[in-house]
């Protein structure tokens, strides 16, 4: 066994059509892995502008769409992901994993940033430690969709936050991150449903709003 | 075992949640003509936040000339509220004029102290927007209650898209977002704004 190629795509077409490896997928698109940059944004998001997320009066929200800018062009080119959030679409984000196998489950995480990774510095920006509105739950939520799509629409109400096995998990850093529901054999995929929930007490703007999305992967 | 991974960055920008279609529908039939939004009683206790501002949206035909924007806590209170208007900011992107021209000859006036009236004037063109950022003086108390503020434009109406006898329409001041004043506009931080839950009538 050897380290397996991991590639990630994102749903661009808002299809229910899943990936196959090796095969033509018009309607997904390649990610790439320390270029891309995902952005959780309001509704009225455009190919070329982002639109910042209105807070809700009061409770949470689900931030309203997700955005990619796939290879970090100036000015960049934004790619929508329709199926985020919804429960009634499986297909949001594809993991890949090409030619071997995971020795292990493989994990979605979320840090501060790339050095907090690498240095296992738990999670401080706001959006992964929460506010008094999520009652200190990360904003970001997963779900491992390979078998099917979430049972309720709120699905991401119910995330929980804790070092478990569980699907649909709140995202923070080694204390609570999205294990893989099945081992992942040679040429196999890792569906990943995402959703933000924004609460009305969150700060405004981008500060303490920066992720690391990182799947962790295991081979001998 | 040997394990890797593979990063994504992520990102979310937010907005506060104001977005009121507030307008006066006082015609504008004479110069000097005033209109004012009243927002009631304010509840207190406003946090401290970066830089927020208010949108003004001139939804009419008319260009406002000379107008003077002013802010005011009234001296009607409940509770033990001290908060005080320390400036009112006609602020402009760039620290000048709007790239697109939507104001023009805006300046700044301040005022200062106790249920200060915080102005500032320039022209608002019609369907315009301008911004106004109103930043209180730092309450060192924790009292609770609520104040009267408002709003109170004035100034000299003048037609840009119609005829100049053609004087039969409103002026529509919509208050439209709260947002993020430029950060060149201040020097320090630790303004006490206000961040919503306007007790207003909405259109």
């Amino acid at each position: 066994m050897a380290e397996p190629t991991v590639n990630i795509y994102v749903e661009t077409a808002g299809g229910t059509t899943g990936y196959v490896i090796n095969d033509v997928n018009p309607n997904w698109t390649a990610i790439s892995f320390g270029t891309s940059i995902m952005w959780i944004t309001g509704p009225d998001t455009t190919t070329s502008a982002l639109d910042p997320v209105t807070l809700p009066a009061s409770s949470t929200k689900l931030a309203e769409e997700i955005w990619f800018d796939i290879t970090g062009a100036v000015p960049a080119v934004y790619a929508q992901c329709p199926n985020y959030g919804t429960n009634t679409r499986q297909y949001e984000l594809v993991v890949t994993f090409e030619d071997e196998a995971c020795s292990a489950r493989p994990r979605l995480e979320a840090w501060d940033s790339l050095t907090d990774l690498e240095s296992l510095t738990a999670p401080e920006n706001e959006i992964l430690v929460g506010t008094t509105g999520t009652s200190s739950k990360s904003f970001l939520r997963a779900y491992d969709s390979t078998s099917a799509a979430p049972g309720t629409s709120t699905w991401y109400d119910s995330a929980t936050q804790a070092a478990d096995a569980n699907n649909n998990k709140c995202l923070k850093g080694n204390q609570s991150y999205l294990v893989a529901q099945a081992d992942k054999a040679a040429n196999s995929t890792w569906y990943l449903k995402l959703a933000c929930v924004v609460p009305y007490d969150a700060g405004i703007g981008v500060v303490s709003h920066d992720f690391v999305l990182v799947v962790r992967y295991f081979w001998v | 075992m040997t394990e890797g991974y593979e990063t994504i960055a992520g990102r979310m920008n937010t907005r506060a949640l104001i977005n009121i279609r507030y307008y006066s529908d006082i015609p504008f039939t004479e110069a000097n003509e005033i209109t004012e939004w009243d927002f009631g009683l304010t509840e207190a206790g406003i946090t401290y936040e970066d830089y927020p501002i208010i949108y003004i949206y001139n939804d009419s035909d008319y260009m406002i000339y000379n107008a003077k924007v002013s802010s005011v806590w009234t001296s009607d209170q409940v509770g033990s509220y001290r908060d005080t208007i320390q400036q009112t900011y006609f602020a402009c992107y760039n620290n000048g004029l709007l790239l697109d021209g939507t104001i023009e000859n805006a300046f700044l006036i301040c005022g200062i102290g106790n249920n200060a009236v915080g102005s500032a004037g320039g022209i608002l063109r019609g369907r315009s927007y301008a911004k106004i950022a109103v930043v209180l003086s730092p309450d060192e108390s924790t009292a609770s209650g609520y104040k009267l503020w408002r709003i109170r434009v004035t100034g000299n109406y003048y037609p840009t898209n119609r005829e100049a006898e053609t004087i039969d329409g409103h002026l529509h001041m919509h208050i439209t977002e709260y947002a993020t004043v430029p950060g060149e506009m201040f020097t320090a931080g630790g303004y006490k704004t206000l961040s919503g839950y306007l007790n207003t009538e909405a259109v």
